[in-house]
């Protein structure tokens, strides 16, 4: 028996979709049923490559004078035969081929967060999505509770079908992207994510109404609010991405981050083209909460007065600026 | 609260009004209506652009010298686009002539133009007020439709208006602004102007018509620039003299639930309330509200001289303070302005707010504010506040200023929140 080489069939992304062991040359590579390794891609000629052994015992690969040709990728260049190590990377057709010795090294074993760790075990659980699609649907209704005066009626409960909708639908096109990515759908990992965004989204804007009162701070709290939406879809998407691709840390922060803060700017562009528009609202957002959230000192009638003069100021110049 | 909330309609035809027939007049009608048909005209403006009909009005001769008296918002395209606009003036005999604008009064909504040739038949004045009940003559020309002449009950002069203005029982439709209403010998008594609907309707006084009419020259003729700086006197002129008088006064309260708020402050305010407990409703609303019936007309597109205030009381036994605070905030953030205004008259508000301490109790304040664009020195001012001491009852309040000095704005802004009050 010859010295087992390894044959690794590649994809575009340099991602290896095969694995063939070798251990008998010369191997004979092409389209044809009749070869060694059959490889099925239409610009590979029937009889297209041998792998042969030189008689000084190295490996060489031979073009059978196949009408595409053989390439060596580091050159880009069309030869009749090549000497192979282990980092040559041949194409023929559209298939990239390179041969490795079963001493290649192979890199540290990477701990496993995936198949046997939280995501799997925890995150993507048919029960937990369950239970916080109903913790999402609860925390709504209990919104929506707060924000009626009326009397209970069951259309009140409608409130919960449009979150729902979304965190289906939300899930499911994520599964789907995983699915491409990652041969694994993880549908409830991402429901689950999708579940905890709302939540936070809600509690967000809970917390700002409730600064916003405390402080009298109308400004400040618009700014919280961008910076939170911005961490709440950054946070969202890293994690979606991450069960996704099971990419590392270091490339999916950067990434989730700079869409997050893309999001958050297109939201601020929008309001302010609302904002540019005419319009004869009243732009104040005056939460009204019980006297003791309040943490700033009130102000005398006539220092609350005195304060518009910078009202006239900023309306004198919207004025003058048409 | 539909009551008392429609303002009057101006009788001017912007050409989509529903047709009206025309009243059917009496032969004494129509012998008067023979008398006086030359001194009367019809006032067409029209797109420079397209020569297209906008609006059209009425107006009748006033003077040996053929000055012509019309309604001020007949013709107030002139003083606002008399770039885009022109107007003509329509004699009985069907001949037309260029409109000149020599002079307006705003307040009154009263204006003096001429044209070049005008009708040697002339109306007399009668500045002294009718006995209530005399008959009245009124003639224009209603939707374009030709000159009509109606006849009705002078019913003496709106005492609680801050536009004083006489109340005439009968139809007068749109496209009578500016007609004369006289009585059976031949003397104006006023210049019809609006309608309330079911014969309800409204004249200037002839006596403001005269005084217009004195200050005019022939030769006083206005280009736009100096109409528009006309306007802007005249309307910080009329905002400073009510306002001053407003301040002057002691500003009453009317008590709602524990707390007092400002009430009816001048005759001229209309004050209305309600309760609206629907079963529905968690929760019981009480409004009350106080507002001028009357504005000004500033142009087609704005609306000023508007005072008014209103207060919402909301109390509830069975929402807890979590859901009652959401209920009060909704309602905080859901008012609307309703000051006529556009893009080109108006900049958008701008708004502060603030806790307010006043009579040891704590409010939540917002004072919004714009700009007149095109009259500089005029502001349409809001003032909201909120109590906030209460988990199940608190009090809103509003007050609306429109076309007011900023000093006004702020002087009867601390007035009416200082006179907020409560009793625990």
């Amino acid at each position: 028996m010859d010295q087992v080489v390894v044959l690794e069939v590649l994809e575009k992304s340099g991602k290896v979709k095969e694995r063939i062991k070798l251990d008998r040359f010369p191997v004979s590579i092409g389209r044809g049923y009749g070869n060694d390794v059959i490889l099925d891609d239409d610009y590979v000629s029937p009889e297209h490559l041998s792998v042969e052994r030189t008689p000084d015992g190295k490996l060489i690969a031979v073009d059978l004078k196949s009408v595409n040709g053989l390439f060596v990728l580091s050159t880009a260049e069309k030869v009749a035969g090549v000497e192979l190590d282990s980092e040559t990377l041949l194409r023929i057709g559209r298939t990239w081929l390179r041969f490795r010795k079963p001493e290649f090294g192979v890199g540290a074993t990477s701990p496993d967060r995936y198949a046997a760790g939280v995501v799997n075990s925890v995150v993507n659980n048919g029960w937990v999505f369950v239970c916080m699609v109903v913790l999402a649907a609860g925390v709504v209704l209990l919104d929506n509770y707060a924000d009626t005066a009326t009397k209970f009626k069951a259309a009140h409960l409608g409130a919960a079908i449009l979150p729902i909708g979304v965190i289906v639908i939300w899930a499911g096109c994520w599964a789907l992207a995983a699915r491409i990515f990652t041969q694994q759908s993880s549908y409830f990992a991402h429901g689950v994510i999708a579940c905890a965004a709302i939540g936070c989204f809600l509690a967000l804007s809970l917390m700002i109404e409730y600064y916003s009162f405390a402080f009298s701070a109308d400004v400040s709290a618009e700014m919280l609010r961008y910076a939170g939406v911005a961490l709440i879809i950054g946070s969202m998407l890293y994690l979606h991405l991450r069960v996704c691709t099971l990419r590392k840390p270091k490339y999916l922060i950067p990434v989730a981050g700079l869409l997050g803060c893309a999001f958050v700017a297109l939201l601020g562009f929008g309001s302010y083209v609302v904002n540019s528009e005419f319009s004869d609202s009243l732009d104040y957002s005056a939460e009204l909460k019980p006297l003791w959230f309040k943490w700033v000192t009130s102000a005398t009638v006539d220092g609350f007065i005195k304060n518009a003069d910078s009202l006239k100021r900023q309306v004198d110049s919207l004025a003058k600026e048409d | 609260m539909a009551r008392g909330n429609g303002r009057y309609v101006l009788l001017l035809v912007s050409l989509l009004g529903t047709p009206i027939q025309a009243e059917a007049a009496g032969t004494e009608t129509q012998d008067i209506f023979e008398r006086h048909k030359n001194g009367i005209v019809l006032i067409r403006v029209l797109n420079i652009s397209s020569d297209a009909k906008v609006s059209v009005g009425s107006g009748f001769v006033a003077s040996p010298a053929g000055l012509i008296v019309t309604n001020y918002h007949v013709i107030s395209d002139l003083v606002h686009k008399p770039d885009q606009y022109r107007a003509e003036v329509v004699r009985q005999d069907g001949t037309s002539g260029p409109l000149v604008l020599l002079n307006f009064d705003a307040i009154h909504d009263l204006a003096i133009i001429k044209t070049d040739s005008a009708s040697s038949h002339y109306f007399e004045l009668r500045p002294e007020p009718l006995r209530k009940g005399s008959r009245v003559f009124s003639i224009g020309t209603p939707l374009d439709l030709g000159f009509t002449i109606v006849e009705g009950t002078y019913s003496g002069l709106l005492e609680e208006s801050l536009y004083e203005k006489v109340h005439f029982t009968g139809s007068i439709n749109p496209g009578m602004s500016g007609g004369p209403a006289i009585i059976a010998d031949g003397p104006v008594v006023g210049v019809n102007v609006a309608t309330a609907g079911n014969q309800v309707s409204f004249l200037v006084p002839a006596k403001f018509v005269k005084k217009l009419l004195d200050e005019t020259s022939v030769n006083s003729r206005l280009d736009g620039k100096t109409a528009l700086q006309q306007l802007r006197t005249q309307l910080l002129e009329h905002q400073d003299s009510y306002m001053t008088k407003l301040m002057a006064l002691p500003l009453p309260t009317t008590a709602l639930n524990q707390y007092r708020l400002p009430w009816k402050i001048a005759p001229f305010l209309k004050c209305w309330g309600d309760t609206d407990r629907r079963t529905e409703n968690l929760f019981v609303s009480t409004t009350q509200e106080c507002f001028s019936e009357d504005h000004l007309y500033v142009s087609r597109s704005q609306a000023s001289g508007i005072f008014s205030f209103k207060h919402d009381l909301l109390t509830t036994d069975k929402l807890n303070s979590l859901r009652f605070f959401r209920l009060y905030q909704n309602y905080f953030k859901s008012h609307q302005t309703a000051i006529r205004a556009d893009k080109e008259d108006v900049t958008r508000f701008r708004c502060n707010s603030d806790f307010v301490m006043q009579n040891a109790m704590t409010l939540k304040a917002v004072m919004c504010l714009r700009a007149y664009k095109k009259l500089p020195g005029l502001y349409d001012a809001v003032l909201r506040a909120a109590t906030l001491d209460k988990n199940d009852t608190g009090v809103q309040t509003t007050l609306v200023l429109a076309g007011v000095s900023y000093e006004n704005a702020t002087r009867f802004g601390r007035k009416y929140l200082e006179s907020i009050s409560w009793t625990k």
